[in-house]
């Protein structure tokens, strides 16, 4: 199994779980754009289906919120 | 009213309007309709509850988005958070901030540039939050930006143009970029004098948002950065050390001669 953080909430994987799987899993009650950095380094919505996470990843999953 | 150009966008409001620090989200969209602002600053964070009603406000709000890169403390961090604005927003724009001190929320100099670079690089149309340094600027400018927004004072603190010289010596020296300060606005009169300055616009949220009444506030920020650019556009008088009487000398009656 791998260890990992999404937004900084320690997770557990199956070994080569890919990064749309794991968004599936987390996400799907969620209706809101967000965006993915994956050891702080954005990730575009191309390669969700093409990255296996890895040990000690951490992930970072951002949406819209208020700002000034 | 008249129009301005900013990017590649033409407006014609010179007030931006941060989205946060409001009591309610209903009272933000009061503010926002009553300022009449066409760009508004947002954020990306992590998910919560609150992220989906404010999102559906923004929508319906149908404002040009600009998103920030608030919180970062490197070139490195917001980077990566402008490109994903750019994913999540669907828009070049970005608000670059570098903080460099916690205490004063100072942007970082070298950061700035750095990051400002690489941006631009990528196709960016960057709204650097910067101070009022004149070489800061400067280097700004070499990388490529179009856009400054050099603070009036620290975020937050409303204390309005604290160095109002250093704002004229950027509008002198840089006549053909848009300008637009960015934090330490508190009153109406605050964003008036950025606009009787020169500057093409003012971008505030504290101000506003934690007013007593914010939307009647929005309304009086409208309305100064109206009367500040309508002062600039008609030319300032000069300013005179001695007196000079505007009612006529001649003619006065006999009782008035010395």
């Amino acid at each position: 199994m791998l260890s990992l953080t999404l937004n900084s909430q320690p997770i557990t994987l199956s070994p080569n779980t890919l990064l749309d799987q794991l968004l599936a899993q987390y996400l799907e009650n969620i209706d809101l754009p967000f965006a993915v950095a994956i050891n702080g380094v954005f990730v575009p919505r191309q390669q969700y289906s093409k990255i296996a996470l890895n040990q000690g990843d951490s992930i970072e999953v951002l949406s819209p919120n208020v700002g000034g | 009213m008249s129009t301005w150009q900013l990017a590649d966008q033409v407006l014609t409001s010179r007030l931006l309007i941060g989205t946060a620090l409001y009591p309610s989200l209903d009272i933000m969209q009061q503010s926002i309709q009553a300022s009449g602002a066409e760009v508004v600053t947002v954020s990306l964070r992590r998910q919560s509850t609150a992220g989906q009603s404010f999102w559906n406000e923004l929508k319906a709000l149908n404002r040009r988005i600009l998103p920030n890169t608030a919180g970062c403390y490197s070139a490195k961090e917001a980077i990566t958070t402008a490109q994903m604005a750019r994913e999540v927003f669907g828009t070049h724009w970005i608000k670059l901030e570098v903080i460099g001190d916690d205490y004063t929320l100072q942007p970082d100099p070298f950061g700035l540039v750095e990051a400002a670079s690489t941006l631009i690089k990528e196709g960016f149309e960057v709204f650097p939050y910067c101070t009022d340094d004149l070489v800061l600027c400067q280097r700004l400018v070499e990388v490529g930006c179009r856009i400054l927004m050099p603070w009036g004072a620290p975020i937050g603190t409303g204390k309005g143009l604290i160095n109002p010289y250093a704002l004229k010596t950027l509008r002198a020296r840089f006549p053909e970029l848009t300008l637009i300060v960015d934090a330490g606005l508190g009153a109406p009169s605050h964003a008036a004098q950025a606009l009787e300055l020169g500057f093409d616009g003012v971008l505030l949220n504290t101000a506003i948002a934690q007013a007593h009444n914010p939307v009647q506030m929005a309304t009086g920020f409208k309305y100064a950065v109206q009367a500040g650019r309508a002062g600039f556009e008609a030319g300032i008088m000069p300013e005179r050390d001695l007196a000079q009487p505007s009612t006529p000398v001649l003619g006065k009656p006999f009782w008035l001669a010395n």
